[in-house]
């Protein structure tokens, strides 16, 4: 039974991650009085690139095909582990498991981007690397304070245990570990303040300067992922913070799938809400942006132990 | 079943066959045949030291430390003139035999094929005595039983290494191997003096029946024991040498120093802490040696990734790695100072994976670089670029060593660093001081993975990818197979070891505290986990992935020029590794200290403006401006003030033996 469920939830992750994309743009179009394209032109533009015929750069080698297949994967792996939809307390899904996949999910991108020979591509991924060193120490900070608060190493068994109890009452300090958990998110989504998704400028692009040399499918594919692991990491964060009402954790089917609804359009309308607010940060300021972070998930982890 | 005797008897012959080996080649010049020959003779003899070390660590059902129970095996029978268990295996030489054997064997075979290609930088007879003895000084260590003679197979080990630094005899050699010598000198002077006061003086007791460290005598000898072992392993301020030296020596002797040595000092601080100290170390000392190694793992990490000489940053990455197993060793001690017994044994077993995954990636990444420099005949990574197109499958296995080396899935380096992690931030809620001690750990852990993976990613794009910046690179030959070979197997066990590590560690240490084994899966700290359904998962989403995408696109790809703004693209417009690593040099220049001059000459009298502009990039390293520099100039200036005795007048420097000898005399009586 749990194993349909999350199957089925996965593949509704799969299924809606373009949708949320599509959400956050709207609002966002909202907040700064525009209309705004409807939510569902995520999807048209991933289709149009899918038809679309692929070229491929001569200086490109294997690696570049590669990457694709690579970040792609992991993130469908970090959809299946993560708990968005429905939180499984079984084995898979292991915290410092779905750090290393990030990483490895980075590293093929910042090759591929990387690979073929373009001053931009190279730009774009010198950056993105640095984003993912830096990153990748503040969720292992984070994930030790989730783990050895609840005891459990396994995503969903985590936002299952902070269920049981109000969080905020038994452990007032994971606030900290959550606000560092929220610049990850942001971070990893190739978000405002470290990335501009919808810039035009190269010299300020992360993550589309590495994605310059892809076209159709290829892009699609990234493209997706992208969006996926956004769409899956901010969930994961808004079950984190308000792990009640989600299936699994003792929620009638009903109400869970109304908790879940009520998180993505909060959720979706929090990042337009940010991304409105403030600017993109120089990218050689980054380094106060995560130290903020790290010492945040520190503290976050220090204080929940001691009280 | 071998017997005791038939492990005894391999274990010798694998002792005794290098040296036979190195003097044979003494004879052939540098005849590519009789290469080929001591290769193989060498081959031979580590297979067989494997399969002994092998035998003895599988067959036989032993606690994971030592107690006094473990039957050892003893050598020293077949040896009339020494005292009994003076040469003996346990469980701890067993494991590191197997290591220093399985390297070796991997190092010799790539020696084969690699060292005719050098044929005019080096002198083999010299290159090939001066590997026997430092493998047989490697393996004599291990298998010491008492402080003498693992004092005497130290410095056998460490001289013949000087002669592997020196091997080409450039001048940079030279400097790189004498920074080496004085420091494995001073380190084994401390060896010395400290094994000397943990035995009381008696350096032929066995190191099992060493007294127990008790009184400041014993426990500074212990300290001075711990910098002995630091100063070999690289450990931060000590570590200055390493990286010079290490990148000097041929690359299958590099291979050796950064993948097999390294592994012997460490060895060296397990034995002192497993059978001397029983790992009841003092807590300020076990306090400022997770310090020291801590800051030596995240330094390490650094370094390696903002350097740009591709085998110093291997070189780097392996002080990072040293300083990663002494902290795990460091944990260990802790965790029993604490009483934690099952999590000291999940380190302890974390640490030995660790170990063994070194040993494979990176002599695999030093074996692989000496193939890929051979070709390219530079070691600067900004001068390469473009070999993956070049060479596909040659830079498929150079990537999957970098991904053992940034310990992530499916390497073994990963759950090694898994069961570390899980276990520490598992016990971090034994109190408030001991959890914020354990929760730094993680965190500079977690920082130096972070680099670690940088580091890896750069070497492997600088290298491989985008178009050659030279015409070296560009224009590379085919690499042989046979190459190849050796480094791809290297890659294939760190992998493997990864994904059958329940299955190789219920054969190891079947009766371990702290990690438990069901089936496929690894239980640590109350979290099981399956490394074979991890992998299996991840193929199983790349198959999926890419069965999707040909049912939903079929239409082949039209090959293109890369975009290039209406200019043609050069290879000077991308990104070399030097400019890869730019944020991180600047991010954490506190540590780097890089100092950027830009010189501006006049180029004509009369017009200031026409000006001739030099940009000077230089690293310094920490170590040698806040330490090493302050030191050499105290001592200078000592020196100097005592240089005013030199009077040169017979009757004072007389007038000064006896006031010495007065005083000598009154301290004395």
């Amino acid at each position: 039974m749990n194993m349909l469920i999350s199957t089925v939830s996965t593949v509704l992750m799969l299924a809606l991650a373009p949708l949320f994309i599509g959400c956050v743009r709207k609002f966002k179009a909202w907040l700064g009085n525009r209309r705004g394209a409807p939510v569902i032109t995520p999807y048209r533009s991933l289709a149009t690139l899918l038809r679309k015929e692929m070229t491929i750069s001569e200086h490109a080698s294997w690696v570049f095909r590669a990457a694709p297949y690579v970040v792609l994967s992991v993130a469908v792996l970090v959809a299946i582990f993560v708990p968005t939809v429905f939180a499984s307390g079984s084995a898979t899904g292991n915290l410092f498991l779905v750090s290393a996949l990030l990483m490895v999910g980075a590293g093929a991108l910042v090759m591929g981007g990387m690979d073929a020979a373009s001053a931009f591509g190279g730009m774009g991924s010198s950056r993105e690397m640095t984003i993912a060193m830096l990153t990748e120490p503040c969720l292992i900070v984070v994930i030790a304070a989730l783990g050895s608060v609840t005891g459990l190493w396994n995503a969903g068994g985590v936002v299952q245990t902070l269920a049981s109890a109000p969080w905020w009452f038994v452990h007032p300090f994971l606030v900290f570990t959550f606000a560092a958990f929220a610049m990850i998110v942001l971070a990893e989504g190739a978000r405002y303040p470290v990335d501009n998704p919808t810039t035009h400028l190269e010299l300020t692009m992360v993550h589309e300067a590495m994605v310059l040399e892809y076209s159709g499918p290829y892009l699609a594919m990234l493209e997706y992922a992208s969006m996926l692991k956004f769409a899956v990491l901010a969930l994961w964060a808004a079950n984190l913070v308000v792990p009640y009402g989600i299936l699994g954790a003792g929620a009638p089917l009903l109400s869970g799938v109304v908790v879940f609804v009520a998180k993505f359009i909060v959720v979706a309308f929090l990042t337009a809400l940010l991304e409105s607010m403030v600017a993109k940060m120089r990218f050689y300021r980054l380094q106060e942006y995560f130290t903020t972070a790290y010492l945040l998930a520190f503290f976050g982890l220090i204080l929940s132990l001691i009280f | 079943m071998l017997s005791q005797n038939a492990i005894a008897y391999l274990i010798i012959i694998a002792l005794g066959l290098p040296l036979v080996a190195g003097i044979f080649g003494l004879f052939g010049k540098n005849s590519k045949a009789f290469n080929t020959a001591v290769g193989i003779m060498n081959m031979l003899g580590a297979a067989l030291g494997a399969c002994g070390a092998g035998a003895f660590l599988f067959l036989q059902d032993r606690g994971l430390f030592l107690s006094s129970s473990a039957p050892l095996l003893d050598l020293a029978r077949f040896f009339p003139f020494l005292p009994s268990h003076a040469l003996s295996v346990d469980m701890l030489s067993a494991y590191f035999l197997l290591i220093v054997n399985v390297g070796f064997f991997l190092v010799s075979w790539f020696s084969i094929f690699y060292l005719p290609r050098e044929s005019d930088r080096y002198r083999f007879p010299w290159l090939h005595i001066a590997t026997a003895l430092f493998v047989f000084g490697m393996q004599l260590t291990v298998v010491s039983g008492t402080p003498l003679i693992f004092l005497f197979a130290w410095e056998i080990m460490s001289f013949a290494a000087y002669f592997l630094v020196i091997a080409d005899r450039s001048a940079e050699s030279v400097k790189a191997g004498f920074s080496y010598a004085i420091m494995t000198q001073l380190g084994a002077a401390c060896l010395i003096a400290g094994f000397a006061l943990v035995s009381r003086g008696n350096m032929n007791a066995l190191f099992l029946e060493l007294p127990p460290v008790a009184g400041a005598a014993a426990v500074a000898g212990l300290i001075l024991l711990i910098i002995g072992f630091a100063a070999k392993a690289g450990i931060f301020p000590f570590h200055e040498w390493l990286p010079a030296a290490h990148p000097q020596a041929p690359s299958s002797s590099s291979a050796l120093m950064s993948g097999v040595m390294l592994k012997v000092a460490l060895y060296g601080l397990l034995r002192v802490f497993e059978t001397v100290a029983h790992f009841t170390l003092p807590l300020p000392v076990i306090f400022g040696f997770l310090a020291l190694t801590l800051f030596t793992a995240f330094y390490g990490a650094l370094m390696a990734a903002v350097e740009s000489d591709l085998k110093r940053a291997l070189a780097w990455s392996s002080v990072e790695n040293m300083g990663i197993m002494f902290s795990m060793a460091g944990m260990v001690a802790l965790f029993f100072a604490l009483g934690g017994n099952g999590a000291a044994g999940a380190v302890w077993i974390a640490l030995l994976v660790f170990a063994f995954c070194h040993m494979l990636f990176k002599s695999g990444l030093f074996m692989a670089s000496g193939a890929l420099i051979s070709e390219t005949h530079t070691r600067d990574l900004d001068l390469m670029g473009g070999l993956a197109k070049k060479w596909p499958v040659f830079s498929g296995m150079f990537l999957a060593l970098c991904l053992c080396a940034a310990a992530l899935p499916p390497a073994g380096t990963f759950y090694s660093e898994w069961i570390f992690m899980t276990t520490v931030a598992s016990s971090i809620g034994a109190g408030a001081i001991i959890g914020l001690i354990l929760t730094i750990v993680i965190s500079v852990f977690a920082l130096a993975a972070g680099l670690a993976a940088f580091a890896m990613v750069k070497i492997f794009a600088g290298a491989f990818l985008a178009k050659p910046r030279s015409d070296h690179a560009a224009h590379v030959g085919g690499l042989p197979l046979a190459l190849y070979a050796s480094p791809a197997v290297a890659g294939v066990l760190c992998v493997a070891l990864g994904i059958f590590l329940p299955y190789f560690l219920r054969g190891v240490f079947p009766s371990a505290e702290g990690v438990m084994f069901s089936g496929s899966a690894l239980m640590v700290g109350g979290t099981s986990f399956s490394p074979l359904t991890v992998v299996l998962s991840l193929m199983a989403a790349v198959a999926g992935v890419w069965i999707l995408r040909s049912v939903f696109v079929s239409r082949r790809p039209r090959t293109t020029d890369t975009w290039d703004c209406g200019a043609p693209l050069t290879s000077r417009m991308e990104y070399t590794a030097t400019a890869f690593a730019a944020p991180p040099r600047f991010f954490f220049h506190i540590f780097t200290l890089p100092l950027k001059k830009i010189i501006s000459q006049p180029v004509s009298a009369d017009n200031r403006w026409i000006v001739q502009k030099k940009l000077e990039h230089e690293s310094r390293t920490i170590a040698e401006a806040f330490i090493y520099r302050p030191v050499a100039r105290a001592i200078d200036g000592i020196a100097g003030r005592v240089k005013r005795l030199q009077s040169g007048v017979v009757q004072f420097y007389l007038a000064l033996i006896f006031v010495a000898l007065v005083v000598t005399l009154i301290v004395a009586l």
